[in-house]
């Protein structure tokens, strides 16, 4: 029996779907983390999990038990929000305090735990300070802390790092997830970034207009993507997507874009006749180099953009931009003429229509 | 497009106690992408805001082409600036919102609305020219706020973080779609951000800023490459860059950096310089790009891996060495390794970066002719 | 580009014209502050500076006086005590009521949209209309309720009439709040009750001071009601001051020097909570 249970859950708001027969399970001990884009719904699945909104139908269990209909306060769940809950006019202690204030515990025993959160955050150091004077990691984990110290059963984070830094976001990713492990605690992490989706959760769920449309490891996710909204939602860089034809016989698979064919060896069962594709490959699966061989296609680089170890070249062919990852080693720059190497092992296409995978 | 150079020199300016920014200098060239770059509070958007004219220096100057534009308020200088937000105004039409700078300044009808055309063709706006700004998304927004900047033929393009408020998809499409721009108009534009990933990709030219000190000015691959301290290797990069803290000692005719039960053996790289004898004893600092260490059954150092972090289209691989140390690989997806597994390292010792424990500055040393 | 020479011209040009503006401003201030301690033979000469200063006007304003005026009229005026301690009285309540009302109907319309934004708007017709409109109908209301001269019933209109400001000024306030601090709390087991005593009131304490300094002043100074509605018992302040101008002609030094104790309160009370009116929302987290 899942630890948490979100069951066949829709929302509307007045005409407008919100979610769509949500349904989600976690395990004790678990990150979930749900991934999309802004507006996908994230944040009002969250909200129907903590209680603060009801779901127009379905149900939410816990340990089996239906919570649907207990309100906020006694479902026992934390949630940080992308507005962090730290109040201004309190200082650090205080706000971390607040929620074992609220059920009346003595006040050493609220000392003790406020001092022992505090330690595990690495935030002793801000509990007598006002939030005004917070960086913006303290601030996020001030506001963890608060939402720990009551002990949840399940603790909900919406888009927690939205706000920092680039620099500081990557730091604290790595940084919750480490104490993610120590700490044990079941949680849902919901995020529009979907590499911080991918590194954070034990699972990763696809969200994308209120619809669950993948749910697995992260890797699987990252690697396997069902449909070519999944396979451009995950992607960074940008996915090439090529709008072409395709047809399959025999154990091949020939996609047609624009003047360019492109071979690619499949199972032998799979046949159809020809159809309107979307190909798409990762500008990381792509490669170019500088003499022209046998089976490359000739382009131009437009625009180079250095990502640290490699860079991103944005190479004009004839009739199609592609974006290619290049690493250092090779030395390329804006207007020169490259070869593009295409492996069509790394090509996925999809139906046009149903935007489904048909290669495999 | 008119385009100028621009040339700070010994900038500062306090607010209070505060140095906001402290004694920069720097020269930006005609038509290229320069950028500002550090954490929050580092002195950059002061020192944008001080070219703009917004900011008066407490000392130093500024030149906009071969004039001393120092004393001029923002509305003679001939610059633009495009803001983190309220960069369009959503109750105004596409071709309102670009017109705009135009009618203040009562350019004659036909010439605004030639002008008006022709940018928006460069920045894909057309068949929007009659849509209310607020109805367009956040990448349409920051196109028209560009297109407005440009309109008025500013000699400098400025940008304060206009992305910041776009989430990471549509922020890696406009960094593109910006720079395209930009190569097409071939104009001067300094730009504002704290996300290290962002400068890489967009500029020609990377200026990184810390507490109001510039520490480093240099193209992407060389602040990447040759960081000249700790700071800006840790800044620059993602994922961040490995530190191991130790003191250099030889032993047996090896050199090894120590910290407690961790022995890391650097001689492969020692032996390519000169005056290594001159920081034995010293306490250093060595880094290492998480894509300079492999994982490989064979490799000198043992971990455990911790965390699986995805970034980009590789996985940094956590490996926690011992309670202080945790080394991080960068591996493509196929090599990707179990939480809690234990792995062995291996470093590419060509790349090690060599600072002083207590200064933070580059240790420069000589390489041996070969 | 402008000359050297005409930009040193413009600059004291501006400055002239500021200079005109804060004499304008200041120089009413002053005529009160001198009046306040001439002797009578002064009131009416065109000096500043008293040749015989003198603290008289100040005493007369504690005593029971009658005044001589010209051809033999003869006025008295009570002591200033009791209207000033029915203005303190009168004020403290009512701004109390009106900001603490103003307060929960400024959460409704903030959190839960109610009363409607017409309902809101409609809060502010008991300011639309002048005072003198309603002050008749008002009058006839009181006495029917034996309200008149009584300090309830300036409280009660007091408060009746200012809430709005308070509803306004506090609405802005509590919209700038984010819902999730309180959501925060609700999960955490606070009742909606609880949050919004522990979360919302203390959060929105700046906009309550704010509010709170804004209606004080209004009804520290109001004169109209308080004159058609008070007779004995429960006169206001302004109302006292009204009453140096009388049959026996202005008493300038006496009104000069209770306005002077009539301003130096509010003053004195926004000098205590000034560090209050600082906002209190930035999250801390600066850019740049």
């Amino acid at each position: 029996m899942p630890f948490l249970e979100i069951r066949d859950v829709s929302k509307k708001f007045g005409e407008k779907t919100a979610l769509k027969n949500i349904s989600l399970s976690v395990s004790r001990g678990e990150v979930l983390a749900i991934a999309g884009p802004p507006g996908s719904g994230k944040t009002t699945l969250l909200k129907i999990v903590a209680g603060l909104i009801s779901p127009t139908s379905g149900r939410i269990y816990l340990n089996g038990i239906d919570i649907t209909d207990v309100p906020p306060h006694i479902r026992g769940f934390s949630m940080v929000f992308e507005t962090p809950p730290v109040y201004p006019d309190r200082t650090g202690y205080e706000n971390i305090a607040f929620p074992l204030k609220l059920k009346n515990l003595p006040e050493a025993e609220v000392r003790r735990k406020v001092y022992e959160i505090a330690d595990l955050l690495g935030i002793r150091h801000v509990l007598n300070r006002k939030p005004s004077t917070f960086s913006g990691g303290e601030y996020q984990r001030v506001a963890l802390a608060r939402a720990l110290v009551t002990n949840p059963a399940v603790l909900l984070l919406d888009e927690p790092l939205r706000n920092l830094d680039a620099k500081i976001r990557e730091y604290m990713a790595v940084w919750l997830k480490q104490l993610q492990s120590k700490i044990g605690i079941t949680a849902i992490y919901s995020t529009h970034d979907p590499l911080e989706a991918l590194t954070i959760g034990t699972r990763v769920a696809v969200m994308l207009s209120g619809e669950v449309m993948q749910l697995g490891e992260p890797l699987a996710v990252l690697n396997n993507p069902v449909n070519l909204d999944v396979d451009d939602y995950v992607s960074i860089p940008a996915l090439n997507i090529f709008k072409g034809t395709a047809k399959a016989f025999g154990g091949k698979l020939v996609i047609n874009i624009d003047k360019i064919s492109i071979e690619k060896d499949v199972g032998r069962g799979l046949q159809f006749e020809e159809r309107e594709v979307m190909a798409t490959i990762r500008p990381s699966d792509v490669s170019i180099v500088k003499t022209y061989q046998p089976g490359t296609l000739s382009g131009k680089t437009e625009l180079i953009q250095y990502l640290g170890a490699n860079a991103l070249a944005t190479v004009k062919l004839n009739y199609i931009t592609i974006r290619v990852i290049v690493p250092k080693t090779v030395q390329v720059s804006e207007g020169d003429s490259v070869y593009v190497v295409l492996d069509p092992r790394n090509m996925r296409v999809y139906d046009a229509q149903s935007k489904q995978r048909i290669d495999l | 497009m008119k385009r100028a150079k621009v040339r700070v020199v010994n900038i500062t300016k306090r607010f209070g106690d505060l140095v906001a920014v402290n004694d920069v200098s720097f020269e930006v060239y005609e038509g290229e992408i320069f950028t500002l770059l550090g954490p929050s509070g580092c002195g950059k958007t002061t020192t944008l805001r001080v070219i703009s004219g917004l900011e008066k220096p407490d000392s130093g100057k500024v030149y906009i082409g071969d004039s001393d534009v120092t004393a001029l308020p923002p509305q003679l200088r001939n610059v633009c600036l495009v803001f983190q937000e309220y960069a369009v105004f959503p109750h105004m039409s596409v071709y309102d919102n670009i017109a705009f700078g135009l009618k203040v300044r009562k350019v004659p009808k036909e010439e605004l609305s030639k002008r008006v055309r022709e940018l928006a063709e460069v920045l894909e706006l057309t068949d929007r020219l009659n849509t209310k700004a607020s109805k367009l998304g956040i990448s349409e927004q920051q196109r028209i706020a560009l297109a407005r900047c440009m309109a008025v033929e500013p000699e400098v393009l400025l940008l304060d973080e206009p992305l910041t408020f776009a989430d990471a998809k549509v922020r890696e499409k406009m960094r593109r779609e910006l720079k395209k721009i930009q190569r097409e108009l071939g104009a001067t534009m300094i730009y504002v951000t704290h996300d290290q990933l962002e400068a890489m990709m967009l500029s020609d030219r990377i200026a990184v800023m810390n507490r109001g000190r510039l520490l480093q000015v240099g193209s992407p691959i060389e602040i990447y490459d040759n960081p000249q301290n700790l700071f800006v290797a840790r800044f620059i990069g993602s994922p961040t860059i490995n530190t191991i803290e130790g003191t250099l000692v030889e032993e047996r005719g090896r050199f090894l950096i120590k910290r407690d039960e961790v022995v890391v053996d650097v001689s492969e790289f020692m032996s390519s310089y000169h005056d290594v004898e001159s920081l034995l004893g010293k306490d250093i600092v060595i880094g290492i790009r998480p894509e300079d260490v492999y994982l490989d059954v064979k490799g000198p150092i043992e971990g455990v891996a911790e965390v699986i972090e995805v970034s980009g289209e590789r996985l940094a691989i956590h490996v926690k060495i011992s309670k202080e140390l945790v080394l991080k690989a960068l591996v493509p997806v196929h090599e990707a390794v179990a939480e809690r597994e234990k792995v062995r390292l291996s470093f590419n010792l060509e790349k090690l970066h060599v600072f002083d424990k207590v200064t933070e500055e580059k240790v420069a040393l000589r390489r041996v002719k070969q | 580009m402008k000359s050297h020479g005409t930009r040193i011209l413009l600059s004291a040009l501006k400055y002239i014209a500021i200079g005109v503006f804060v004499l304008w401003v200041l120089i009413p201030v002053a005529w009160v502050i001198s009046l306040a301690f001439k002797p009578y033979a002064e009131w009416r000469v065109s000096y500043f500076i008293p040749k015989n200063f003198t603290w008289n006007n100040f005493v007369v304003l504690f005593k029971s006086e009658a005044f001589v005026g010209i051809m033999g009229a003869t006025a008295i005026v009570e002591p200033v005590t009791k209207p000033l301690v029915n203005s303190l009285a009168v004020t403290s309540f009512s701004t109390i009521i009106a900001v603490m009302i103003g307060f929960f109907t400024a959460y409704g319309a903030s959190r839960y949209n109610t009363p409607g934004p017409f309902g809101l708007f409609f809060t502010l017709l008991t300011r639309m209309l002048p005072p003198a409109t309603f002050v008749t109908p008002i009058m006839v209301y009181y006495s029917n309720l034996r309200l008149l001269d009584t300090h309830f019933g300036l409280i009660m209109l007091y408060s009746a009439v200012t809430v709005t400001y308070g509803i306004w000024i506090l609405k802005g306030f509590i919209d700038a709040i984010p819902i999730e601090w309180e959501e925060a709390a609700m999960l955490e087991g606070a009742t909606p009750i609880k949050t919004l005593f522990k979360v919302v009131l203390p959060i929105a304490r700046p906009g309550l001071v704010v509010a709170g300094l804004f209606i004080f002043l209004l009804t520290w100074t109001e004169l109209l009601f308080a004159l058609v509605l008070t007779n004995v018992y429960a006169v206001t302040l302004p109302v006292h001051i009204s009453k140096y101008v009388g049959a026996v002609g202005q008493l300038y030094g006496p009104q000069a020097a209770l306005a002077l104790i009539g301003s130096v309160i509010p003053i004195a009370i926004g000098y205590a909570i000034q560090k209050h009116l600082v906002t209190g929302f930035t999250f801390g987290m600066v850019r740049g």
